[in-house]
């Protein structure tokens, strides 16, 4: 990859990133079992997504930046799916609430009526099928993105360095972009989604724009100091 | 343990400075403690004690914008001040020209600031003077990291062959220093003099957290310098939050629980 292909790969990985966090399904820690999703910010959950992508991303540099990419994608997925899973166990034998949407009438993807298992006065619980989904998808974006981010970057330094710290400073510097990405979209959603079946989806093209603002900024610095200067 | 209840109006433990004037003490401090260490490596205890304003200064900017509710936690704010400062201060590393340290800061100051515009530009979170905040928060990570990756690394091939491992830590250890002085003092009687007060007491927590792995890199006299300005900082910044907690509080129940 030579160093202008890097940069892109900056912008595009960081921008992935930040649209990743609109499908992941969390509500804030205040609203456990009162709204859908997760329970806790959506940044700090992509961010944790993100960085089991680039740990499983950094086992496989030597093999190729496909398989980095898949297995970053992957790592990432089963993080949400299992994250999902462990909460919805919570929700449904802790709290006692089954999972379900608050904002759809079914679910998109069982077709599963939602209303009935609605407690009042909540905004949906716990993690229904098409949050999963959207979910996994998010992850699948962000394990990508964030893969994508450390492999640029490596590529980037490497050429000085050796690979050990090579690898320790672009993973480094993957999770400070991974974060910045974060963090933009979570003001967007301001703290809870259901995913892509949100109202807040809508909102997706400001996230799009400031991550791919922000990505450029930071890819650039990167490229200027590891390259130019 | 009890102490005579001060009553609603108790005053304030201190004066009000802005984060903006913070930040240019921040900027002087670091900037004589980045010179300092270059020239002199054995006077590292006064570098230590002139980093602490970059953290106060962090902390204050973090403390601005979550006052007005930004809706996903204070601790995502200083991620990303701690995200942007090092991006720049990790990248600056690599440039190969006098002073990269600085351009480092500038960078992160540069980048916070569009970070800034593009929440309150695109996102429309209508924050005042977020921009700025944000600048001053990723300039004053992007100082603290500055000057750890150089006590720990005299040289570059030192930080490319030895110190990698401890950068991570050094992320994590400068985003919570500088969030949590607001997260831990948040309430209805927050104010903005004991808040730095807690955030000098943890700037030097955190500096003798680093003077502990400074152990493995320098030499026994710089950690120990380290070490011992560090904890004489603590317990002086401790024993002022305290006091200024005492002041302020209704009264103090000693409930038994250890």
């Amino acid at each position: 990859m030579d160093p202008i292909t890097a940069l892109f790969g900056i912008i595009i990985g960081g921008t992935l990133v930040g649209v990743c966090v609109h499908f992941i399904p969390c509500s804030a820690v205040g609203a456990m079992a009162a709204t859908t999703g997760i329970a806790t910010g959506p940044t700090m959950l992509a961010s944790g997504a993100g960085m089991m992508g680039l740990m499983a991303a950094a086992y496989n540099l030597d093999n190729g930046l496909a398989l980095m990419l898949a297995s970053g994608a992957i790592a990432s997925m089963l993080m949400i799916a299992l994250t999902s899973v462990v909460a919805n166990i919570t929700y449904a034998f802790g709290v006692g609430v089954a999972p379900t949407s608050g904002q759809s009438e079914y679910d998109r993807f069982t077709g599963f009526e939602q209303k009935q298992c609605l407690t009042p006065g909540t905004d949906g619980h716990g993690i229904p099928t098409q949050s999963f989904i959207s979910g996994v998808i998010g992850a699948a974006m962000g394990g990508i993105g964030g893969a994508l981010v450390f492999y640029s970057v490596y590529t980037l330094i490497s050429p000085s360095i050796a690979q050990a710290t090579a690898i320790a400073i672009a993973g480094i510097i993957a999770v400070g972009i991974y974060i910045i990405n974060g963090v933009l979209p979570a003001y967007t959603l301001v703290g809870k989604t259901e995913g892509m079946t949100d109202k807040k989806f809508k909102t997706t093209p400001k996230t799009l724009y400031s991550c791919l603002i922000m990505s450029t900024v930071s890819g650039i610095f990167v490229y200027a100091a590891s390259v130019v200067i | 343990m009890s102490v005579q209840p001060t009553g609603e109006t108790a005053a304030h433990s201190g004066k009000y400075t802005t984060t903006v004037s913070l930040f240019v003490i921040a900027i002087v401090c670091s900037t004589v403690a980045l010179t300092i260490f270059n020239a002199a490596p054995h006077a590292v205890f006064l570098s230590i004690i002139l980093i602490w304003p970059a953290f106060a200064s962090g902390a204050s900017a973090v403390k601005d914008i979550s006052s007005y509710g930004i809706g996903t936690g204070v601790a995502s704010i200083g991620m990303l001040g701690a995200g942007v400062g090092t991006i720049s201060a990790f990248s600056s590393i690599f440039i190969d020209i006098p002073f990269s340290a600085f351009i480092g800061i500038i960078a992160a100051f540069v980048i916070g600031f569009v970070t800034g515009l593009c929440a309150n530009k695109i996102i429309k979170m209508k924050i005042p003077r977020m921009e700025l905040k944000i600048a001053i928060m990723s300039a004053s990570a992007a100082m603290i990291t500055t000057l750890f990756v150089s006590i720990f690394s005299n040289n570059i091939d030192m930080l490319l062959t030895d110190v990698y491992i401890v950068l991570p830590l050094i992320f994590i250890a400068t985003a919570l220093a500088i969030i949590h002085p607001y997260n831990g003092s948040m309430g209805a009687g927050e104010n903005q003099p004991r808040t730095l007060k807690l955030a000098f007491a943890e700037a030097s927590l955190t500096t003798l957290l680093f003077g502990l792995i400074s152990l493995a890199y320098t030499d026994t006299i710089t950690s120990i310098e380290i070490l011992l300005v560090s904890g004489l900082g603590f317990v002086i910044f401790t024993t002022i939050f305290l006091r200024a907690i005492n002041a302020e509080i209704y009264k103090l129940e000693w409930s038994g629980v250890v």
